[in-house]
């Protein structure tokens, strides 16, 4: 392994040391528009030296003195050749836009390139440009409304969060992330951690995701593979689509350093409406329930203006047979939260060779990663700051526990808790107070969580061509994954949450996954018909291993192993280890290059499956077939229709599910109390577990006008996934924690549209449009048929006492079930009619309740996208982006009422006297004119409250991105080089406004990114408004 | 061409280097969990089980504890929050919070039921059985009784011979009438006493010591036990079913190895900590339990050295350094308007469990004496227990004096005491202020009516029962003593009536109703009443309030 390193480095350094000749650089622009072209190809005639152009048109090659013939091709234009002379050493090329725009290739499933056209279902692509005009530290969400069909939530912890991304809605009661895959390799995305229901801040924030250890700048394209036709050839991990990332490779030509700034400022914005108008209940009361007054929102002492600076610089270079890229970047950010932030620092070398002439060729790739998280913000009641802020009493100071958030306390020698409810003096054992909102400051400053990530990976691609039909690949990656968590909650904390003494926890995490493949592929063209077929076999090897050690301690504030308390403490260690194999095979016909005919086949092995050895439990099979016609190739059409094709696609594709699920285990824990062991997970009574299988049928069609007037691309789908392994929870009279079961029937039907235009262009100016449409139904068919009729609450899954998550035969998955009002017949809210409690709402049994209270999927997803370019050098975009139905559970909203510090109470007690918030009837019969609002609030808010009164609409339309960049003129040259090729200067902005919001917050941020805890609020951390500037300079 | 094949034979043996199915069972066996094979060494499968139910069959925790302050602690006026949970609506002021009992009804299941459960079960399956086996079996089956009786008195009907045992669904569970759950209560003791009486009688050598953290395996104190926990149930049958009650009163007290009335045969749970259990946990790290108003007037009415021993006085300066505690259903806006009513003393459970017996008490010599001074009373007598009714009451009253390490002579001074429980008076809302209602003094009035005896005996027996709230709630449904001031707030919307004292029932848990709904329907059916607070279960009949 050294030596090949080494081998590599040589090599990169004779490549550079190599050029001897001279230089030609240029730039390409479009004929008509005058705009720079990226990604342009540029080669010397009859040599092997080629170059691509920047995202700004240019390019540079080192080309053999004398007369040289550079040919130019690029999707969509016309090829052209121009001859260099002996002394040009720039040169400027104009492209003419081609008659067809047919040529295009894409990568699809396992890395493999194809022409657009013969693709048999939808794919849609995101260049690097688009990612990074307005930088986000995790790369997934810059996709949101970009491309059509997938939904993206953003995780809750601030810089650096994890991100879940649907495609083409839920289809899984398990996971539903699509997969990941680098290069055509898989990239292996877990997130230890996430955040789960409200009492969340008791255990651990978002501990961020594989993706965001992605330097966005190192990312050439991102595909999305939307349907399991796409995905078939991945296998399970295919399921829900797949997200392909290629990244830069070295070029050939010489070395060429692009440098990258970004600065974001982030602004809180969104937060709930608060109310400063009615006083503290009474001295020392939690609520604030009291007389008029005039007081000071405490936020603006407490939130602070969040940043992020990324540097980011790379180097590509090499000859045609070795080339190099190596990148760095460093990203810091500070949160919205004092004492939060986040850095990230990444290196990558990636090195591409041919040996004997091309014939082998070897890609290898290596990433370093770093992150470092300290205090990401975390969601839920407890050890959350802004639990604190919203509540503090009205008519308290504030101020005065911002900078005294600790006070020593004599007999103790050291400081404790500073806050409005905790006099240590009284209370000298617990200080008294509650245990849902302390000081914010303390909780930032002395309860501390920490986050490291250190991540290796490493792949290599072997490529052999034993003919130009026969070649064979090889390839693997070695993901290596470090990460230690620690939170040292202080003495003086809230002893619900941590001990007298303090509390340390600390999580380390292992992490190795393996990846390889073996492809053998045979392509060939006989006349008319070509064929090109494939077959491989591939292992994927995941062992996670963790450790978790947490406990009270001995000695105050020594957060250290062994200062935890003996008897109490807890040690854990888990392996999620599983292996999978599999053989597959794919063959493609096509007929004249118009009628194209796919068909795949694959079968998987898994050591999930283990002990379960009747078929067809043992493995499982599944195939997929998929057509596709050029009707504009086929047929004349009109001159202005440049493409209509026509396509469809049937596919099956299996999953297995988490190891160690076919055997009876006891569960093991040593704590205070000795050695317990109790059973754990066991099969759904009388049933041997099956793997799922999803079943993808999709039609499309793409539409092009020519001068790129119009693009459209329409897809119509309907996925089934059926035999769901689905953890539900026991009735008590059962032995397990959880049962296991083969159910459901999940349908999503949609539709996604994607359209492109160039509605106007001159020499100077060009208008482009770009918006996707996405809508999807999704509906459980079935559940087993045995019990069909019961709500099935999901494991793990759970807003508290407010809603939990179910899954129910004819509603969505997963719906939202919570406590509704008791109505009458007539749809009136029966009030109480009791002595103090006259007005207080009843709530229905929520055990009588099979409809729930609606879902957070959305109905649709609109993105706008709008380019404005002048002369080629000054762009403007932006991107409107709505996301319309669908519900979102306010529980932040239920507090803020209960405590009488919401706007909404507010605005109640100005209309004491005729606030009446429903149609109501006392028991018994009687109208009701108004209800007292603290009784009204009394009966509905807290967080267990009535569900029904706060699920709010999700609909939101906001403008999302607005982007402008100019490009600097002319470059930089002394006599022999040019010093700068190219300089960019942008300015951008996130989440500017919104056009329409229904929700008090945004809903686009989940709680967790987990399945059950998206489309709540549960004292999340507000969105926010940023701004960034950034400089692109190419050396 | 070499380089080739090298090629070719590299990724070959890739391939087959990781590409065999062989390994997979060893790959889907979770290293860190355990199989029944692994648990067979030194027979784990049985006793790693011990230790969690024994545990359980008392407050375990912080958690735990919080919910029995709520469900029964507060019902008899030992405790009550200072809190003023949710504005007063939650289930001390009757408030119906779904969810919030079941982890009273989740611990004993998960941590009893189920860990008995798996004794029984894989002691069963060693064979051939030995006495060691067969003493296991017996003494799971009592843990299961003394486990499981609170729960099916707190929610009637419960899954107990079902447990287990699904219906022909396969995932619903159905429940038993309380009635069939107090006889198969029985026939668990009858095969636990026999089986555990007939190695004491051939002094088979007890070899499990070290894994009861009870009696240490001693089989007498166990026979003891479930002779107690018999004559507890027994008594608990009274209003329903006279006859019954009178016979297993009379097997407890006939069995050959008697029944505990000794401190050093006391049923308790060794707890593995320094720092007390849960009840001075909430207490003191929480400030979310004070003392009760009826604990409070009936204790210092009796000049009684226990309010003392397990309270502090109020440390707020408008009540002044007396006892003082909160009304039961309280109107509390503020916490901060009670957290300084007399709180729990640090200086007793604040310390090893060892100095003081242990609030984790399953069943003690003072609570079998009042028993008995009750079976006195009935003129059940017999065997060895046929003392009057007043040297029971007071030998209980002795015991528990000596449990705590009283001095002897404020024991004498106190049986002798002629004063009345006080008026409650709360300095900080004259609304709570209530009259005394358990008239009766410490001094035992022999030729008083039998239910004045009655009200003496229970309201001794309420005082020895501190803090075991859900026995005491039991208790003062089946005889209505001590009474307890009503509850200031009832917000339960008109389905407990504030009359009828308190809550009568535990509402079927939320999680029931979610995964087993055919279960709860034969649930409703056996309680014969809605699923409220105010049903009465089986045992509790309502209306009828004759307690001869």
């Amino acid at each position: 392994m050294r030596t090949l390193r080494l081998l590599t480095l040589l090599l990169l350094l004779s490549s550079v040391a190599m050029a001897q000749t001279r230089l030609i650089s240029g730039t390409i622009r479009d004929a008509k528009t005058g705009s720079p072209l990226p990604s342009v190809t540029v080669k010397v005639k009859g040599k092997s030296i080629s170059a691509v152009t920047n995202a700004d048109g240019g390019f540079s090659l080192t080309a053999p003195a004398g007369d040289v013939t550079l040919e130019v091709s690029s999707v969509g234009y016309a090829p052209k050749s121009i001859v260099a002379g002996a002394g040009s050493g720039t040169v400027s090329i104009m492209m003419e836009v081609s008659s067809s725009d047919l040529g295009e290739v894409v990568v699809t499933a396992l890395g493999i390139q194809r022409k657009a056209k013969s693709l048999t279902y939808s794919t849609e692509e995101v260049k690097g440009p688009a990612l990074t005009a307005v930088p986000e530290t995790n790369v997934m969400n810059a996709l949101q409304g970009k491309v059509a069909g997938l939904n993206t939530f953003r995780g809750s912890g601030g810089a650096g969060s994890s991100v879940n991304v649907v495609i083409r809605g839920s289809k899984s009661f398990g996971n539903n992330q699509p997969l990941y895959v680098v290069d055509g390799i898989p990239y292996e995305n877990n997130s230890p951690t996430q955040p789960a229901g409200i009492y969340n801040g008791a255990a651990l924030p978002d501990a961020g995701d594989n993706l965001s250890q992605i330097n966005s700048d190192d990312i050439e394209s991102i595909s999305v593979l939307k349907g399991a036709g796409a995905t078939a050839l991945y296998g399970s991990q295919g399921q829900n689509g797949v997200v392909l990332i290629t990244t830069k490779k070295g070029r050939a030509g010489a070395i060429a350093v692009d440098y990258s700034l970004n600065y974001n400022l982030d602004k809180e914005a969104y937060g709930p409406k608060l109310q400063y108008t009615y006083g503290q209940s009474s001295p020392g009361a939690n609520y604030s329930w009291g007389a008029k007054g005039s007081f000071k929102d405490p936020r603006g002492d407490f939130f602070v203006n969040g940043n992020t600076l990324t540097n980011s610089v790379s180097l590509k270079g090499g000859t045609k047979e070795n080339n190099s890229y190596l990148s760095f970047s460093n990203t810091h950010a500070n949160n919205i939260y004092p004492n939060s932030n986040y850095n990230k620092n990444t290196l990558n070398f990636r090195q591409s060779n041919s040996y004997w002439g091309g014939r082998l060729t070897a890609d290898a790739n290596v990433l370093f990663a770093e992150q470092h998280y300290k205090n990401p913000l975390s969601p839920g009641l407890y050890n959350n700051p802004i639990t604190g802020l919203y509540l503090f009493p009205r008519g308290l100071d504030f101020n005065s526990f911002k900078n005294n958030f600790e006070v020593f306390n004599v007999p103790k020698n050291y400081s404790l808790q500073n806050w409005w409810n905790i006099d240590w003096i009284a209370n000298p054992s617990g200080g008294g107070g509650d245990d849902n909102q302390q000081n914010p400051f303390w909780i930032l400053y002395r309860d501390v969580f920490t986050q490291k990530t250190d991540k290796l990976y490493s792949s290599l691609n072997l490529k052999y061509k034993f003919t130009d039909e026969i070649s064979l690949q090889v390839r693997g990656n070695l993901d290596k994954e470090y990460r230690t968590l620690e939170s040292k909650l202080s003495s003086g904390t809230q002893t619900v949450i941590a001990d007298p003494l303090g509390k340390y926890k600390l999580f380390k995490y292992d992490n190795q996954n393996v990846y390889a493949d073996a492809i053998l592929s045979y392509n060939k063209k006989i006349k008319d018909f070509g064929i090109v077929a494939l077959a491989g076999t591939s292992l994927t090897s995941t062992n996670n291993y963790s450790q978790h050690f947490e406990g009270p301690l001995t000695l105050a504030n020594v957060f250290t192993l062994a200062n935890i308390k003996y008897a109490n403490l807890t040690a854990e260690e888990h392996l999620y280890r599983k292996k999978k194999e599999a053989v597959f095979g794919s063959v493609n016909l096509s007929y004249k290059d118009y009628l194209f005919l796919d068909v795949t086949a694959r079968n998987d092995w898994s050591s999930a499956l283990a002990y379960q050895d009747s078929r067809p439990t043992k493995s499982y099979f599944y195939p997929s077939v998929g057509a596709s016609a050029i009707i504009s190739e086929m047929v004349k059409l009109p001159d202005f229709i440049s493409l209509w094709k026509l396509r469809g696609s049937y596919a099956i594709v299996g999953n297995d599910f988490d190891p160690y699920q076919t055997l009876f285990y006891y569960s093991f824990t040593n704590n205070q109390n000795g050695t317990t062991a109790s059973n754990s997970v066991e099969p759904y009574p009388g049933t041997v577990l099956r793997p799922e299988k999803t079943h993808s049928l999709e039609f499309g069609t793409e539409f092009r006008l020519r001068n790129d007037l119009l693009f459209v691309d329409f897809t119509w789908f309907k996925i089934n996934t059926k035999d769901q392994l689905v953890r539900t929870v026991p009735p008590t009279g059962n032995l397990a924690h959880e049962w296991l079961i083969n159910a459901g029937n999940i349908q999503n039907t949609g539709i996604e549209l994607s359209i492109g235009s160039t509605p106007y262009k001159n020499r100077d100016f060009k208008w482009d449009v770009y918006a996707t449409l996405y809508m999807n139904t999704n509906v459980v068919k079935d559940f087993n048929g045995i019990n069909d009729n019961n709500v099935h609450a999901i494991a793990g899954a759970d807003a508290g006492n407010m809603t939990y998550f179910a899954i129910k035969k004819g509603l969505p998955y997963p719906t939202f079930f919570g406590k509704k009002f008791l109505r009458d017949k007539d749809g009136y809210v029966l009030v109480d009619t009791s002595a103090g409690s006259v007005g207080k709402p009843f709530s229905s049994l929520v055990t009588a309740d099979s409809t729930g209270l609606g879902t957070a999927i959305p109905k649709a997803l609109i993105g706008f996208r709008n380019t404005f370019t002048y002369k080629g050098k000054l762009s403007v975009s932006f991107m409107v982006d709505a996301r319309l139905g669908g519900q979102a559970m306010d529980v932040t909203q239920a507090i803020l009422d209960e405590y009488g510090v919401s706007k909404a109470s507010a605005d109640a007690r100005n209309g004491k006297g005729s606030f009446l918030p429903v149609k109501a009837k006392y028991v018994g019969g009687g109208a009701v004119s108004s209800i007292d609002p603290q009784v009204w609030y009394a009966g509905v808010a807290g967080r267990g409250g009535i569900a029904e009164y706060y699920m709010t609409s999700a609909t939101n339309v906001r403008l999302r991105e607005l982007s402008i960049a100019y490009i600097l003129g002319g470059s930089i040259s002394t006599k022999t080089h040019n010093i700068i090729k190219g300089m960019t200067i942008g300015l951008n902005a996130r989440n500017l406004f919104f056009f329409y919001k229904k929700a008090a917050f945004d809903p686009d941020i989940a709680v967790g990114t987990t399945n059950g805890n998206q489309g709540y609020n549960a004292m999340t951390a507000p969105a926010t408004r940023s701004f960034g500037a950034s400089l692109k300079v190419s050396f | 061409m070499k380089k080739l094949l090298l090629f070719l034979s590299l990724a070959a043996f890739v391939i087959t280097q990781y590409g065999c199915t062989k390994d997979f069972k060893e790959l889907n066996t979770d290293p860190y969990a355990l199989t029944l094979k692994q648990l067979e060494a030194n027979n784990a499968s049985v006793s790693a089980f011990f230790s969690v139910a024994q545990q359980n069959l008392v407050e375990n925790g912080p958690w735990l504890t919080q919910l029995d302050n709520f469900y029964g602690d507060n019902f008899v006026g030992y405790v009550y929050p200072p809190s003023g949970f949710r504005a007063n609506q939650y289930p001390c002021t009757f408030f119906n919070q779904d969810g919030w009992q079941d982890g009273l009804w989740g611990n004993a299941y998960e941590n009893v039921m189920k860990q008995t459960h798996f004794i029984i079960k894989n002691a069963k399956s060693i064979t051939p059985a030995t006495p060691t086996t067969q003493a296991q079996i017996a003494i799971a089956k009592i843990i299961r009784v003394a486990g499981m009786h609170p729960v099916a008195d707190g929610w009637g009907p419960i899954i107990y011979s079902k447990y287990a045992v699904a219906n022909a669904d396969l995932v619903s569970f159905n429940y038993d009438t309380q009635k069939d759950v107090y006889t198969a209560f029985f026939a668990d003791l009858d095969t636990a006493v026999t089986t555990l009486s007939g190695l004491v009688a051939s002094n088979s050598p007890s070899t499990f010591g070290g894994l009861d953290m009870i009696y240490g395996g001693d089989y007498k104190k166990w026979v003891k036990a479930a002779n107690s926990i018999r004559l507890r149930l027994g008594l608990r049958l009274t209003r329903i079913d006279n006859a019954t009650s009178k016979i297993q009163v009379q097997k407890a007290l006939s069995e050959t190895n008697g029944l505990i009335t000794s401190n050093a045969d006391n049923m308790h749970v060794a707890f593995n900590s320094s720092a007390g259990g849960g009840f001075i946990q909430v207490s003191r790290d929480w400030t979310d339990e004070r003392l009760g108003a009826d604990f409070e007037t009936i204790l210092t009415g009796y000049n009684d050295p226990r309010l003392a021993l397990f309270f502090t006085p109020a440390t707020d300066a408008t009540v002044g350094p007396i006892f003082k505690g909160i009304r039961a259903g309280a109107d509390i806006s503020a916490k901060g308007d009670y957290v300084g009513y007399s709180a729990a003393s640090e200086a007793l459970w604040g310390q090893n469990p060892a100095n003081w017996g242990g609030d984790l008490n399953v069943i003690t010599a003072a609570e079998v004496n009042e028993a008995l001074a009750e079976v006195a009373l009935r003129g059940w007598g017999t065997g060895a227990y046929t003392a009057s009714a007043q040297t029971y009451y007071e030998a209980g009253i002795k015991a528990h004096f000596d449990l705590y390490k009283i001095d002897a002579a404020l024991y004498n001074t106190y049986i002798t005491g002629t004063t009345l429980p006080v008026n409650y008076v709360d300095p900080k809302k004259t609304a709570h202020n209530a009259t005394a209602v358990n008239l009766v003094p410490v001094k035992y009035n022999a030729a008083g009516t039998k239910e004045y005896q009655l009200q003496q005996i229970l309201t001794q027996k309420w005082i020895a029962l501190f803090p075991n709230g859900k026995e005491a709630w039991s208790e003062w449904r089946r005889t209505g003593y001590p009474k307890v001031f009503t509850n200031y707030l009832n917000y339960s919307g008109g389905t407990i009536s504030t009359t009828d004292g308190a809550r009568r029932i535990f509402k079927f848990a939320y999680s029931e109703y979610q995964n087993n709904a055919p279960g709860v329907k034969t649930a409703i059916t056996a309680l014969g009443g809605n699923d409220v607070g105010g049903t009465h279960v089986w045992w509790d009949p309502a209306g009828n309030t004759a307690n001869f």
